[in-house]
């Protein structure tokens, strides 16, 4: 039974503390990922645990032995390192840069032997470089000295094996070759791995226990559901990003969105008539624009729901597959009432969403500004034989805006916006706003 | 490609290197042989064989004395005979020299005189000619002699010492450690040549490399070092392999990284030292030797070492036998003729290879 | 590591110690037993200091240096000279008899070549210390090597003495040396017979370029000495200082002596005219300068200490008091 052991491992460079009190308690078949942003110590630790930099306190166990007592060919027959970057001296070719992996189990003046070979050709196999055996090593791509140093590491037959940043230059093919690899000896023949991985998914897909590092502490360790949650990555990366499982590889993953713009607040706030993920990048960018947002009505399944969750926006739900109640079409004109702008998107509809149009409609009679995105034809999408298209043309005869696009939207929104900012006092009426935004785009008044 | 060919090719790897030092061997024994017949006595072939059969103890019965004059025995057996051994021991010494360095520094311009050797011993015998009196001789070897040997000893261990930082010497500290030794040590050698008299043109002479005075004496003082140098540099010719992979993963693959570079760097300063020694300085031997033989050879220390040990043997064998005739009786120094004739056959080999390195 | 091979290793070890180890002492040895089982004849020690013992008269003589060619021929004994080094021109033209194979060539002036010496199997080398490593080797061989090192007129006295008594030319040695000293005496005589005190300041240019002059183990002061001048770097313990051009002006020798090749070229060509030498920078501050005392002298004469060292004091002298001397050129 391998075990390896980190115990309230601290380091420091000089006298700058990197890395602090990691424990951490690994067996047989464990597959680890390290995660974390640049410079929260994941490398320090991985120098820690390969025995490059001798921790300040704590104690890293290798069945139970300090691994610094050991000698270094001693720890080599039973921990494989693959380094991030390699650079070789002299021109050797593949073959013998994988069959030096055999030098801890060798005498020192054996040659090779035929087992060797053997060894050597599997770990070349199973990295797909067997065909480069006679090459010259410094004729090789990134991605094949990077195969070629894993089948070093595979050859060295290891009982750990620690892999740091392993699939920096492999194209997608071979990231999934390798992570399958790893996962596939730790799960038949019991090897420990412990990568550290910038790639979220990949761990999330093939790790079974992760280690997330903050500031070179550990900020979350466990299962991966555990490690990887939205609060987690947005505290640790300060991204924000949306962690699914997906149901077809049943693991996790991550979808991370672009960094806020913080822009001053608006004091506007847009109610947006949505669905089926019609509306989920316009809810961001309202909200980045200064935005408030409001939304409704949204079954709790749909996709435009989960983002505004999310996102923190106030949403009208409803059970899926059932018409819309009137508590919770109440609820969505009282939003309504308050927003200063409404906008329909290209959603589709159907009889459980067909109240969302006639909350449109009051909107237009509250005087509020409505705006249709016009992008998908209404025919298209209309699943109630002609009441929803019937709706939006009446919406359109009552002063409702059709744009094409988002962008169009999102022109029309910061024309308005400046024509609010350069009249003082009292806000214009509707009118006069609806007559400025259409002369803007040459349209006749109506 | 098939399996069985490569592995096949990968096994007949081992007869094949055997095969070469064999035909290395023979070689130098060959050029040994012709290099006797090289000098400025013209002594004939056949009188060549029986001088030499003479000491040959079975075949001493079958020899006809008075086929061999007692001049040309002595200058044979005295002169000549010494003279291309000591060329052979000390061509052995730089490559082997130069084939460590060159592995400890993963670079290929590292040379036997990088850690100062060339520079301490100059010092040294130049301190000794003009400040030490003294007829004193250790194992037949001269008092300046001894003391180029222990300088450039010396110069090694200092510039290794000031390198250090706790318990590693790094890489690029122990070059630029060299570098500044060197050119400090050549500046005390100005110093003390332009205070020399006219010693300076002995001075000179020496240091400019050759084997013109030669003894059996100096064939003694080095040979052991070459032996032993090389005996146990053969050790640690896997290790030399692995740590061309790069310090930390050499370690991680069980190497002793610090262990072994000390050991090799004391292995190759004692056989610079005891090579200068005998010599004088006597450039490109250490750098382009074992640059040759692993564009030939490749780069598996395993053959390497003990192939560039006699290639460098044959190849200072053979241009001192150069130096000796081309210009009657007073010779050339043997460093030009290793720079005249390495430089041109290292860039034939360069440009065909096309090998690039990388540092 | 196995036990196999530190057996190995120490195999090697002890083998290699043990073969060098016996050899070199057969060879020490053997070398000590003939200098001890020799009857000792004449002892002779040179200007190194080493001892020679010789057994006889040496009949076959090899000279390594010019000024030693000088002195054998010199006392008599050039007949017994069989080989010279390709500097020698004094007093044969050595060249030509090389060429016409009456004498044979050992090599350089420092770079002797060791077959050609054996070849000729001499009894009695002679040399000079320019080379000091090659002696030690050459004893080894069993030669017998007389290093002579003069650096005054007495001691050039005292080699032509060593070189005759080992050459059994004592009587001729100290002829030619009573010779020699006479022909000085004469010219110091003539010298103190004018009311000349106080000597002229004199500057020996060896070299230009850096400045080198002789100093006092030079036996160059000794003959400006004797030709009533005074070296102005007789106080300089090196053979050959390097010297700076201030410190020559701020000396201010009366007179400056530029070795020259006869004919003009080759030692001209080395320092230009002696226009050039007087235009240096601050030069014309020196009186020799200003009175027009800088002389060029024969090279050739002045390379060695030897035998010819009357005819250096005569030249010096000639060119401090021409007056006094019928200038000979």
């Amino acid at each position: 039974m391998v075990l390896l052991n980190v115990d309230g491992v601290e380091c420091r460079y000089g006298s700058v503390k990197v890395l602090e009190g990691v424990t951490l308690s690994v067996k047989e078949g464990d597959f680890v990922g390290i995660l974390g942003p640049n410079g929260s110590g994941k490398t320090t630790l991985f120098k820690s645990i390969s025995r490059t930099l001798k921790p300040h306190k704590g104690t890293i166990l290798l069945n139970n032995t300090d691994v610094y007592t050991l000698k270094s060919i001693e720890v080599a027959q039973h921990m494989a390192i693959v380094p991030q970057e390699s650079s070789i001296g002299f021109s050797f070719n593949a073959l013998d840069i994988v069959l030096m992996g055999r030098n801890p189990h060798m005498g020192r003046f054996q040659m090779e032997t035929a087992k060797d070979v053997e060894i050597a050709r599997k770990a070349m196999n199973l990295t797909n470089t067997w065909y480069l055996a006679k090459r010259p090593i410094n004729e090789l791509s990134g991605g094949e000295k990077q195969r070629v140093v894993i089948a070093r590491a595979l050859a060295q037959e290891p009982e750990i094996l620690l892999l740091d940043e392993p699939l920096t230059h492999l194209d997608i093919v071979n990231q999934l070759e390798i992570m399958d690899l790893v996962k596939g000896l730790c799960v038949k023949e019991g090897l420990i791995a412990l990568a550290v991985i910038h790639d979220l998914n990949l761990a999330a897909r093939y790790c079974n226990y992760a280690l997330l590092l903050k500031n070179g502490e550990v900020f979350a360790a466990g299962s991966l559901d555990q490690v990887l949650t939205s609060k987690n990555i947005k505290s640790v990366f300060h991204v924000d990003a949306i962690v699914k499982k997906n149901a077809v590889t049943n693991s996790l993953y991550v979808i991370p969105l672009s960094p806020p713009k913080s822009s001053p607040p608006k004091n506007r706030s847009i109610h947006l008539i949505c669905g089926a993920g019609t509306g989920t990048a316009l809810m961001k960018i309202f909200l980045e624009e200064g935005y408030s947002v409001t939304t409704g009505v949204l079954n709790v399944l749909d996709t435009d729901f989960e983002t505004a969750e999310f996102l923190n926006i106030p949403v009208a739900s409803e059970a899926p597959f059932s018409p819309i109640t009137e508590k919770t079409q109440k609820a969505n004109l009282a939003m309504i009432s308050k927003a200063s702008t409404v906008v329909v998107t290209s959603v589709p509809f159907g009889h459980g969403n067909l109240q969302n149009l006639e909350a449109a409609k009051e909107a237009l009679k509250k005087g509020i500004p409505l705006y249709v995105i016009d992008e998908v034809p209404i025919e298209s999408r209309d699943f109630t034989q002609g009441q929803a298209t019937a709706l939006l043309g009446s919406l359109k005869s009552m002063g409702a805006v059709f744009v094409k696009n988002q962008d169009e939207l999102l022109h029309m929104l910061n024309v308005s916006e400046e024509k609010l900012k350069m009249t003082k006092d009292v806000p214009p009426s509707i009118a006069d706003h609806l007559k400025a935004g259409r002369a803007s785009l040459g349209k006749p008044d109506n | 490609m098939s399996t069985d060919k490569v592995e096949g090719t990968y096994f007949k790897r081992s007869s094949q290197w055997k095969l070469i030092i064999i035909t290395l061997i023979v070689a130098l024994v060959a050029v040994v042989i012709v290099s006797l017949n090289v000098g400025y006595a013209p002594i004939s072939f056949s009188e060549i064989l029986a001088i030499i059969g003479k000491q040959i103890p079975f075949l001493n019965s079958s020899i006809n004395s008075s086929s061999i004059s007692a001049v040309n025995e002595s200058i044979i057996l005295q002169i000549r005979l010494p003279r291309i051994l000591a060329g052979a021991l000390v061509g052995a010494a730089l490559a082997a020299a130069g084939v460590l360095y060159q592995g400890v520094f993963k670079n290929p311009m590292a040379d036997s005189y990088l850690l100062g050797a060339s520079a301490g011993a100059s010092v040294g015998f130049t301190v000794a000619v003009l400040y030490v009196t003294s007829a004193l001789t250790f194992i037949g070897l001269g008092i300046a002699q001894i003391f180029a040997f222990i300088f450039a000893l010396l110069t090694t261990f200092v510039v290794y010492f000031i390198s250090r930082v706790g318990n590693k010497v790094p890489i690029t500290t122990l070059l630029l450690s060299g570098i500044v030794v060197n050119i400090f040590l050549l500046a005390i050698e100005t110093v003390l040549e332009l205070r020399s008299n006219r010693v300076l043109y002995g001075i000179v002479a020496w240091l400019a490399g050759g084997f013109s005075n030669i003894v059996w004496s100096d064939v003694w003082g080095i040979l052991p070092f070459v032996l032993i140098g090389t005996a146990i540099a053969y050790f640690f010719v896997r290790d030399l392999n692995v740590l061309s992979l790069g310090d930390d993963t050499a370690q991680h693959l069980g190497v002793n990284t610090e262990r072994v570079r000390q050991i090799l760097l004391v292995l190759g300063s004692l056989m610079t030292a005891a090579a200068v020694s005998i010599s004088g300085v006597i450039g490109f031997v250490g750098l382009i030797v074992p640059h040759m033989t692993r564009l030939i050879i490749g780069p598996d220390h395993r053959i390497l070492l003990p192939a560039s040990t006699i290639v460098g043997a044959i190849f200072l064998v053979v241009c001192d036998s150069v130096a000796r005739v081309a210009t009657g009786a007073s010779e050339l120094p043997v460093g030009v003729i290793t720079a005249l004739a390495g430089t041109p056959f290292f860039i034939y080999l360069l440009r065909r290879k096309k090998t690039t390195y990388s540092l | 590591m196995n036990n196999k091979y530190v057996i190995y290793i120490a195999t090697i070890i002890t083998i290699a110690s043990i073969a060098s180890a016996a050899f070199m002492y057969v060879n020490y040895s053997a070398q000590t037993a003939n200098l001890k089982s020799q009857n000792s004849n004449l002892t002779l020690v040179d200007d190194e200091g080493y001892v020679t013992n010789l057994t006889s008269v040496p009949q076959r003589i090899i000279s390594l240096a010019p000024s030693c060619t000088q002195i054998l021929f010199a006392i008599g004994v050039g007949d017994k000279v069989v080989g010279v080094t390709t500097y020698d021109d004094y007093p044969y033209n050595f060249s030509a008899w090389i060429a016409a194979g009456n004498m044979t060539s050992i090599g350089g002036y420092s770079t002797p070549d060791m077959e050609a010496i054996a070849m000729l199997h001499p009894n009695l080398i002679v040399s000079d210390n320019i080379n000091d490593a090659i002696f030690p080797n050459m004893r080894s061989l069993g030669y017998k090597v007389l290093v002579i090192n003069p650096n005054s007129i007495n001691g050039i006295y005292q080699d032509i003495s060593l070189i005759g008594r080992a050459t059994g030319a004592e009587p001729q040695a100290i002829a030619l040396i009573d010779n020699i000293s006479s022909s000085i005496n004469v010219i110091t005589a003539k010298i103190a017979a004018t009311n000349i005190t106080v000597p002229l300041k004199v500057y020996y240019e060896i070299w230009s370029d850096p400045l080198m002059s002789a100093g006092s183990t030079s036996w160059v002061s000794d003959v400006i000495a004797k030709a009533g001048g005074v070296n102005i770097f007789a106080n300089v313990a090196q053979q050959y200082p390097a010297v700076s051009s201030e410190t020559v002006v701020q000396l201010n020798p009366d007179v400056i002596l530029l070795p020259t090749s006869p004919g003009g070229s080759g030692g001209m060509a080395f320092y230009g005219s002696i226009a050039q030498v007087e235009a240096r920078p601050g030069w014309n501050s020196m009186s020799a300068v200003q009175n027009n005392r800088v002389d060029a002298i024969d090279e050739e004469l002045f390379a060695e200490p030897g035998p010819r060292v009357a005819d250096q004091v005569l030249a010096v002298a000639t060119c401090l008091y021409p007056q006094l001397f019928n200038s000979t050129a």
